[in-house]
């Protein structure tokens, strides 16, 4: 199946410290075992709660797992960069996710809300990470905030503010919702 | 435990448990979703990942046990 992974600069795992190769196969060692044994990589809808410096489509083969957030598999290869997540676009989801901050926070204002304040202070939160260039923290303070501030008919706020942001990802990279 | 549930303070406390691999699966990925967005955590568990590292290099016992009761005493006396 393909899939995708974030890595950091140069190829490597962000937990584990692999380097991948460019060419070839990665095998997992010993039983498949979410966080701990398996070649990782995760579905579209996942990318938001994984953000690095890097984005490859992968070939995952063999048994896999799936769990919430991400795909487990016993071998996987890179198979290409996902050119379109560059500098260009991390800044741009972190403003999107400033944006979407802010708009939790005058929701709440408008509607008269006790949360106002403090979404206001996730808000400046939200922007101080954009302005740092850690796009993960402007994303998660973004959820949280919707978790804040749960917009109406929404359950599982936290979880709907990260696929409109994998939505929005998916859009801006151009990758196929046959993936998600 | 989901990744909203995970805190710094989680991490702190369960810093050892993950090193070691025994946390539950579950656990485990909402804990490394806050790792991905937050350096002050991923800074702390690579310095417990080092004391652990320098602890381990360290000799099994140093002191022979009178010179372990000499000091013992002596921290006791006062």
């Amino acid at each position: 199946m393909k899939a995708y992974k974030f890595l950091r600069v140069g190829r490597v795992a962000p937990f584990s410290e692999v380097v991948w190769p460019e060419g070839g196969w990665v095998e997992a060692q010993g039983p498949l075992d979410p966080c701990r044994s398996g070649v990782h990589a995760c579905r579209p809808r996942h990318l938001p709660y994984w953000l690095g410096e890097e984005l490859w489509a992968v070939e995952l083969a063999g048994d896999r797992i799936e769990t919430d957030l991400q795909v487990v598999a016993e071998r996987g290869r890179l198979q290409e960069r996902v050119g379109a997540w560059d500098e260009d676009a991390r800044r741009d989801f972190a403003a999107e996710c400033v944006r979407r901050t802010a708009d939790y926070a005058a929701a709440e204002l408008r509607e008269q809300g006790p949360d106002a304040a403090t979404l206001a202070g996730y808000a400046e939160d939200a922007a101080g990470y954009a302005a740092a260039g850690d796009t993960a923290g402007a994303a998660f303070v973004a959820a949280h905030a919707a978790e804040l501030h749960a917009p109406p008919g929404v359950s599982r706020p936290f979880e709907a503010e990260r696929a409109e942001q994998a939505r929005w990802l998916a859009d801006r990279l151009g990758l196929s919702a046959a993936d998600a | 435990m989901s990744e909203l549930d995970v805190r710094c303070s989680t991490v702190a406390d369960l810093g050892t448990l993950y090193l070691e691999d025994a946390l539950p699966a579950a656990q485990r990925e909402s804990y490394e979703t806050h790792l991905v967005f937050c350096t002050d955590c991923v800074a702390f568990l690579a310095d417990l990942r080092e004391l652990r590292r320098r602890l381990r290099a360290l000799p099994g016992d140093p002191l022979d046990p009178t010179e372990r009761r000499r000091i013992v005493d002596a921290a006791l006396d006062g």
